[in-house]
């Protein structure tokens, strides 16, 4: 019978699923021999084990500071050799990694150590939650004599210290400067006036004025959005609410001026528009820091040299002042409560670490980013690239600091953003529209 | 089986041209684009690379681990396929031979395939967690197997339901057993239908990105897709590399799709079905 | 030859139906329970009652969503399938090659969806899309535009980046043709009948469970349709392309955790019906 020798070949296929089994087992046996189950469970150090910590971060991969954040854990696992060990918990873009710091929130289940970013309506979520370490009781002399006390506050939640503060997010308006000179502008718009007519010189000579788009969160152009905002109603104006007319305005200014950004503006992610500006198409891009990696990345010296820093412009009769740049603090650090001392005192520990100056210093210079919370001073002879130079000048410089728009609404205003921004481009949404589907968004 | 007239060649041929047209634009212009530099690949999207960075793939299988997560992705994808064949062939001969409540439990498993996965996120972890099986590979098997367990009882059963009933009857004549007619009768007969059904379910779990980094926290349980992802972030990503891992990390399917097919032809030729 | 093996059937039963329980009912339980619930994930829930269902009623985005999740559907059920199915039919023919074209087309199934979806984003590119370069080139320069960025064509240039990718269904009907006797097309062809007739009269009708199959799976992808939209066009422009998968994510993502699992309640309540309604029109004898 046929259905004989069917069973014979079935025999060969399991055995062959068999094997393959067995050997994948084996080869992870022997991949990560040391570490085979659970590492998160129990102190282990009554065994005499070394305390084993998880730091969940984004800060992997292509990220700028990957290297730098990863150098650190090393030097702490160093340093508490046999006591304590710090394990990283990669995950890519920052976006999943909200994702999954919100699940771990809800099931109780965060990670020995962790970031969030501050802001004043999420951040809440986690300081009520009551399931942060309150990192008060560590906080040792000379821990505190190395962080700035009014950046700290923010960490601080019913006289306890819940997260400390560790970047400073500065997002100036980066130019080209070759692409002014060629179009005759020989001075970064001073008003708003002034860019739309510099914007205008710049689409003469075939060039869009702004790389930004209206895709993910619409990054660049929330950003925009922020610095005509805060020029209007001045640098308090996010903290009133969105009924200031402040925002009605300057989402008219934003539609005028997105008819000078590229054609593919609606729905580009910041992946396309940034290449625009790389590939000098475009003039102008907001963004911060971490973009001066790129430059040199995609675009080697030459692209380099021509990057200006530009700060915001004036509006007519507005509250804010010409010079000032967005500067808001960035991610925070936090640990979990634990149960077991030892887990949290080397969690402490680790986060005392990692805002030391030294090591925030050695980010500031490995990636341009500001991690302004921690104090460190900067030497002649500290290689800064010119660009970072020119930020920090521009901020000594600036008469105020701005907040950035998605740094102060709730999540859902945030999502709702790109949704109402396309609209208000397409002509869907008159500026008014635009400012009440925010609102909506923030009272549901 | 030819057919009958050459002239409906030509309108057939045109299909599978067009098709083919579509098909083959993604995946050539992966593989090229995993030989451009990365500022290459935004900038000129589809022209041939200046100069082939073979470099790609060695960042891709060094940087992005390839080596530790293709193994535990195969260890995590076969296991499942696995397990979920096993409980979903059962089931399906189980509802083949039952009354109507089986008939029932089947429906209402099958229903399953709505479940909208995404939002499952709180309690898929509280499972794991209450099994203490997080940041393990069986974290991963287990969520996988259960995910797959509809679609695969939804096919299979589609396939025992097509043997002729006749062939089960003269079975149960010479004196059969129900276990006996599982093991030596129904399975061979099925197999074209349980490797359709692996395929899908082996694609879900070397697919799957959510679940992979949601239930572990160590690199050294993770999955391939986790390694590809690690090559893009908003602001920082480099996709040549991503590409190089992405070809690197299909080629083993391809290779399992084609072995699973020659089951499927087994089938066909050797006539399993006339018995 | 039934009801002799209760306890087999029992006993076979078990396993899928302890996943199932564990898998499916606490989930579906939970996501019913916490859809009555105000709930950020963090603070603890509050009863509103039938507050967020009542809420669906007022909300543009759902009712957005669930007309793309329609049009997604019948496009998936008029074309997309029937493409699957004569693809299906001639690579089962043995034509020269078959071999080959069914394991390409197969694959796009196996590239993850970021890559597909960048691969789209630059055909529908406004500024230097290859879709443009090509309308330009045959000299409908006009029509040039940012597909993915306008209000009309949004939706259907993403239904169009996905409905050509038949391999997914053209492998399960490959599978069930297989199963077909040879001999039913050998006596066919002795009475004269023509492929295509062939096809018609014999393949079509003993297809029918697996086209039922596939209506059921091509809707159940239609309903979860997550990825591509949230790829290629995070919904937009003004939710133009909003599917209900990432609406419940965006949702989740603003803490409104007991709305985005009713939403998560309604998306399931559709697919039971759904479920009914397939088996309806497909019923048989023996289901």
């Amino acid at each position: 019978m046929k259905v004989n020798m069917k069973v014979k070949s079935k025999k060969r296929s399991l055995l062959l699923l068999a094997v393959v089994c067995a050997v994948s087992l084996v080869l992870q046996g022997c991949v990560s021999g040391e570490s085979s189950g659970r590492s998160e469970t129990g102190g282990g150090e009554a065994a005499g084990r070394p305390v084993e910590l998880v730091f969940s971060t984004h800060w992997v991969g292509e990220d700028g500071k990957a290297g730098v954040v990863q150098k650190i854990v090393d030097d702490f696992n160093a340093q508490h050799e046999g006591k304590a060990k710090v394990r990283i918990d990669s995950i890519p873009d920052d976006d999943i990694y909200q994702d999954k710091m919100k699940t771990n929130l809800a099931t109780d289940s965060l990670p020995d150590i962790f970031t969030f970013y501050y802001n004043p309506v999420e951040s809440q979520r986690y300081y009520s939650s009551g399931k942060l370490l309150d990192l008060k009781p560590y906080m040792n002399d000379s821990w505190a004599q190395n962080m700035n006390e009014d950046v700290l506050s923010i960490g601080r939640f019913d006289d306890q210290l819940l997260a400390i503060p560790l970047d400073q997010m500065i997002t100036p308006i980066f130019y080209n400067k070759s692409l002014f000179e060629a179009a005759g502008i020989d001075t970064f718009p001073q008003t708003w006036d002034d860019m739309i007519e510099a914007a205008e010189a710049l689409k003469q000579n075939g060039v869009y004025a702004f790389a930004m788009g209206t895709g993910e969160n619409a990054w660049s152009a929330m950003l925009l959005y922020s610095y005509i905002v805060s020029s209007i109603g001045g640098p308090d104006v996010m903290r009133n609410g969105l009924d200031d007319p402040a925002y009605v305005q300057a989402a008219e200014l934003l539609r005028q001026l997105f008819a000078y950004a590229p054609k593919d503006a609606i729905g580009a992610t910041y992946q396309q528009y940034a290449s625009h500006y790389l590939n000098e198409k475009a003039a102008m891009i907001v963004n911060g820091p971490w973009m001066i990696s790129e430059f040199m990345e995609k675009g080697g010296e030459a692209l380099a040299a021509k990057m200006g820093v530009g700060t915001s412009p004036a509006a007519q009769n507005g509250k804010g002042k010409q010079g000032a740049l967005i500067s808001g603090v960035g991610w925070t650090m936090a640990a979990k409560k634990q149960e077991d001392e030892k887990r949290a005192e080397y969690a402490a520990k680790f986060i005392e670490f990692f805002t030391h100056p030294g090591n925030a210093k050695q980010i500031f210079l490995e990636s341009g980013e500001i991690f302004e919370s921690t104090n460190y001073s900067i030497e002649d002879g500290d290689p800064i690239d010119p660009i970072s130079q020119e930020i920090l000048k521009k901020l000594n410089e600036a008469p105020q600091t701005f907040d950035y728009f998605e740094g102060m609404t709730s999540s859902a205003v945030k999502i709702e953003f790109p949704a109402a921004l396309s609209g208000l481009v397409l002509g869907e949404y008159t500026p008014e529209q635009f400012v009440d589907m925010l609102k909506k968004a923030n009272s549901e | 089986m030819k057919w009958s007239r050459p002239v409906a060649k030509l309108p057939v041929y045109a299909v599978i041209a067009f098709f083919f047209c579509v098909t083959i634009l993604p995946i050539l212009w992966i593989v090229v684009g995993s030989f451009k530099s990365s500022a290459e690949l935004m900038s000129s999207p589809f022209s041939l690379p200046e100069r082939w960075h073979w470099a790609n793939y060695e960042k891709a299988y060094v940087t992005g681990q390839l080596g530790q997560l293709f193994v535990n992705s195969v260890f995590v994808s076969l296991l499942s396929v696995a397990v979920c064949l096993w409980f979903a062939t059962m089931a399906a001969y189980a509802v083949s031979r039952g009354g109507k409540w089986a008939s029932a439990v089947y429906v209402v498993m099958t229903a399953g395939i709505f479940l909208p996965i995404n939002s499952l996120m709180v309690p898929y972890y509280l499972i794991a967690s209450h099994f203490e099986l997080l940041n393990t590979r069986w974290a991963l098997i287990t969520t996988y197997t259960a995910m797959g367990l509809p679609l695969t009882l939804l096919l299979v059963y589609g396939f025992v339901r097509s043997v002729p009933k006749e062939i089960m009857e003269s079975a149960h004549m010479d004196g059969a057993g129900f276990y006996y007619t599982y093991g030596r009768i129904l399975i061979p007969l099925i197999r074209p239908g349980m490797a359709t059904a692996a395929i899908f379910q082996f694609l879900l779990c070397w697919n799957e990105f959510l679940y992979a980094l949601l239930l572990t926290s160590d690199q050294k349980v993770r999955t391939l897709q986790v390694g590809i992802s690690m090559f893009k972030s908003q602001f920082n990503a480099d996709f040549a590399a991503m590409f190089a891992a992405i070809v690197v990390s299909v080629i083993p399917i391809i290779i399992i799709f084609l072995l699973l097919q020659k089951q499927v032809i087994q089938g066909l030729t050797s006539g399993a079905l006339k018995g | 030859m039934k009801n002799h093996h209760r306890l087999g059937v029992a006993l076979f039963l078990i396993p899928a139906m302890a996943v199932f329980a564990v898998y499916f009912i606490y989930p579906v339980g939970f996501l019913v329970y916490t859809s009555v619930m105000k709930w950020d994930s963090i603070t603890p829930m509050e009863f509103v009652g039938l507050d967020n269902y009542r809420r669906l009623l007022g909300d543009g985005v759902f009712h957005k969503s669930l007309l793309n999740t329609l049009a997604w559907g019948a496009a998936a059920v008029f074309l997309h399938i029937p493409m699957a199915i004569v693809v299906a039919m001639i690579l089962s023919r043995k034509i020269a090659g078959w071999k080959f074209f069914r394991t390409v087309f197969f694959i796009p199934n196996l590239i993850s969806t970021l890559a597909l979806a960048m691969l789209w984003q630059f055909i529908y590119n406004g500024e230097f899309g290859l879709l443009n370069e090509l309308l330009r080139s045959v000299g409908l320069g006009a029509w040039q535009r940012n597909w993915l960025g306008e209000m009309h064509t949004a939706f259907p240039a993403l239904i169009g980046q996905w409905i050509f990718y038949i391999g997914f269904f053209m492998v399960i009907f490959m599978s069930f043709i297989s199963t077909i006797d040879p001999a039913l097309y050998e006596s066919a062809q002795i009475d004269g009948a023509t492929g295509l007739k062939q096809e018609w009269h014999i393949t079509l009708p003993l297809l029918k469970p697996a086209v039922s199959i596939a209506v059921l799976l091509a809707l159940t992808d239609t309903l979860k349709n997550f990825e591509a939209p949230f790829l290629l066009t995070n919904g937009g422009p003004v939710n133009q392309t909003m599917v209900l998968s990432l609406h419940i994510y965006n949702k989740m993502n603003a803490y409104q955790y007991g709305y985005a699992n009713t939403l998560a309640v309604m998306l399931i309540a559709i697919g039971a019906v759904m479920v009914l309604l397939v088996r309806l029109l497909f019923r048989e004898k023996d289901v």
